[in-house]
């Protein structure tokens, strides 16, 4: 998997690269805010890790940039800028994870991860989650092996979940982004279809955050 | 400066009062002291001006008569009638002598008394009258004595002083009751005066006591007083001044904490970049001091910015927007699961669906931000915390934030929200901070917080008390 790795600081962008590089990734890292040729470039990455104060173009402006090219790869905005303003900025302008400097390298390790997975279901390539693989293009889901069965809405629900791990999605989200459920927001369908999951694929994988919503925490 | 001689301030209003009503007191008795002596000197001399026409007029009129003859008390007292009201005399006596015997005399004295009289000065009636029947009691008797060698004639008259003494008296009288009144009048009149200068000085200074502390706009005083409209200007000038230095320091501070995060995380990175394979422990230690040391500074910097960050909020906008506190709970709790969640912890949030109130959003959610963060730093292993929205009683819209750390002890409730006071426990990133943010930011926007134990978890309860949903924040403590 390779990483596209924007950053103007060398220490951070050096750490940042052998991390990354420990841990089996390919990273390409470029030192000043330039936006690439073509959409395609961008696809080759898997994730890409974005400063916002970056010399030449600006990151929200590489941001805008790749998006206008057609580039759906994930991007991760890793910045000095910590107030709710910025954030809901780089959110709005299509990022779609949002770290804090000074950061925890394993934060910035889980959520890679998680927006790998999340371009994997794009890419309809297989997620796995520790000994769960889910196979998006078959609706396949196994654990440890053994193929389960799901119905396409349980499937959904796992899938949305499982890519967002580490995130708490909250009961909302889940019924936005869950074709077909706008009608049942007011009974407890959710909480029905988290059970059933559970059942199937063990009480550990979706806790549930009371008053906020569910999640599958970060492995 | 030194400020050794500073004064005690005092009143506008005591010292024009206090000075009005001693001129006018002085100006007042000076008055009536001087037409007290003129008037004496007035009447005195008026007395002693009749006195002697009165005597040279009996002796005229006693001369002319020419030898001794029978009826001469008659005669002088048709005299006397006729003549001394025409010269204003009313009170007095005379006595004739005549060859050195008396021949006439209007007092009961006996005769050597009477030619022992002298010719002027002035006669204790004790004296003179011997008894007590003198009407006035203070009053002298004021004697004049004329004489007529040749014909060996003397004439002596007393006139009563009790005359000029009840003039001078009622003169004195008259200037002391105007004085009164003017004096009256004149402080009716400066209290108006004074009051309508130092009214909208009080007024004024109303309006500056009552400001906010963070409230930079221009003061409006309109007092229509051109020596106030100054010293608004010169107060605004200040203000804008202020305003300005406020804000250099804070974007200072902002510039300062944001430019500080990039070597820090560099730092930190860095070290966590470091392959420990093969590291002794000592070695690995020291790398996570390290990180330790980088978080403790990163939360200081992250805590300094959102203190600049809440002043300027306050400062700069007075721009509230509809937040509804449910989605700023679930956002942060969100925020928080992850690392509650490596602790095999748990966080909880009890909420309605929807509160909604007129605030800042950046400082709501910074307050609540604290609050979580100093629950997750003091709660215990493992981590249990729960943040409750709602409504406990009527319109007092809260939020609380429980965990299940040690708590607090009430007598350490007040220190709480001391600057880098930190309770119990040394360990955490945090700088002491937290609390004081949200204290900090309480204050501004006048709501109330309140510490006390969580029931349900056993630690501390924060519980921070907004305004009813439509309002705009009020005290509630």
């Amino acid at each position: 998997m390779r990483i596209l790795v924007y950053e103007d600081d060398p220490a951070i962008g050096d750490a940042v690269k052998r991390r990354l590089q420990q841990d089996g990734y390919t990273v390409d890292w470029v030192e000043e805010g330039v936006v690439l040729g073509s959409a395609a470039e961008y696809d080759g990455f898997t994730v890409i890790i974005l400063d916002l104060g970056l010399p030449g173009e600006d990151g929200l402006t590489v941001l805008k940039g790749l998006r206008a090219l057609g580039s759906n790869t994930p991007v991760l905005i890793l910045t000095a800028r910590d107030s709710v303003e910025d954030r809901v900025t780089g959110l709005d302008a299509s990022a779609d994870d949002y770290l804090v400097k000074p950061f925890v390298m394993d934060e910035l390790l889980a959520r890679v991860r998680a927006l790998a997975r999340r371009k994997a279901a794009k890419t309809q390539d297989v997620i796995r989650y520790r000994d769960v693989e889910i196979e998006p293009a078959g609706f396949v889901v196994r654990k440890a092996g053994d193929a389960i069965d799901f119905t396409p809405k349980l499937f959904n629900l796992l899938l949305t979940l499982v890519v967002n791990s580490g995130r708490v999605l909250t009961r909302d989200e889940l019924y936005e982004r869950l074709y077909g459920w706008s009608g049942e927001a007011e009974s407890n369908t959710l909480d029905v279809y988290v059970s059933q999951i559970r059942r199937k694929l063990g009480s550990d994988l979706i806790k549930t955050v009371r008053g906020v919503g569910y999640i599958v925490p970060r492995e | 400066m030194g400020s050794d001689n500073v004064q005690e301030p005092v009143s506008i209003r005591d010292i024009l009062y206090r000075r009005l009503t001693l001129y006018l007191a002085a100006g007042w008795l000076f008055a009536t002291v001087l037409i007290g002596i003129a008037g004496a000197q007035y009447f005195t001399e008026g007395l002693r001006g009749r006195v002697v026409h009165f005597a040279d007029m009996v002796l005229a009129f006693e001369t002319a008569r020419g030898s001794v003859s029978g009826q001469v008390t008659r005669r002088i007292d048709n005299f006397l009638t006729a003549n001394a009201n025409d010269i204003g005399v009313t009170d007095y006596f005379v006595v004739v002598i005549r060859d050195r015997a008396v021949r006439y005399s209007t007092i009961d004295l006996p005769s050597n008394a009477l030619l022992a009289l002298p010719l002027k000065g002035e006669i204790k009636h004790s004296v003179v009258m011997g008894g007590d029947d003198l009407v006035f009691p203070l009053t002298d008797w004021q004697l004049y004595g004329v004489e007529d060698e040749t014909k060996n004639v003397r004439v002596i008259v007393g006139l009563w002083q009790g005359e000029a003494v009840i003039g001078i008296v009622i003169v004195t009288a008259f200037v002391f009751a105007v004085g009164l009144i003017v004096g009256a009048i004149s402080l009716t009149l400066a209290r108006r005066v004074v009051g309508e200068v130092v009214g909208p000085l009080e007024q004024s200074a109303a309006a500056v006591m009552t400001r906010k502390d963070n409230e930079m706009t221009p003061i409006r005083l309109n007092t229509g007083l051109v020596e106030l409209a100054h010293i608004e200007d010169a107060l605004n000038d200040l203000i804008a001044r202020l305003d300005s230095t406020v804000r250099q320091e804070r974007d200072f501070i902002a510039n300062a904490a944001h430019e500080l995060r990039t070597p820090l995380a560099a730092v930190r990175a860095q070290a966590e970049a470091i392959d420990t394979q093969g590291l002794t422990p000592e070695v690995v230690d020291q790398i996570n001091s390290t990180l330790d040391a980088a978080d403790r500074a990163a939360r200081l910097i992250s805590q300094l910015l959102q203190l600049a960050r809440s002043e300027s909020a306050t400062v700069a906008t007075s721009a509230s927007d509809a937040v509804d506190l449910v989605v700023v709970a679930r956002d942060l709790v969100a925020q928080f699961t992850p690392q509650i969640l490596d602790t095999r912890g748990d966080i909880e949030l009890v909420a309605p669906d929807s509160v909604v109130l007129s605030g800042n959003r950046e400082l709501v959610y910074t307050l609540l931000r604290n609050l979580l963060e100093n629950a997750v730093k003091y709660a215990g292993t493992p981590k249990r915390i729960a943040i409750t929205v709602g409504s406990a009683s009527g319109d007092d819209i809260s939020v609380s934030v429980e965990d299940n750390g040690p708590g607090m002890h009430e007598a350490d409730f007040h220190k709480a929200f001391a600057k880098f006071e930190r309770l119990g426990r040394k360990s955490g990133d945090g700088a002491g901070l937290g609390l004081s943010i949200v204290k900090e930011i309480a204050r501004r926007q006048n709501l109330a917080v309140e510490l006390g134990r969580a029931d349900r978890l056993g630690g501390l309860k924060i519980t921070v008390h907004f305004a009813t949903p439509s309002g705009t924040p009020e005290s509630v403590s």
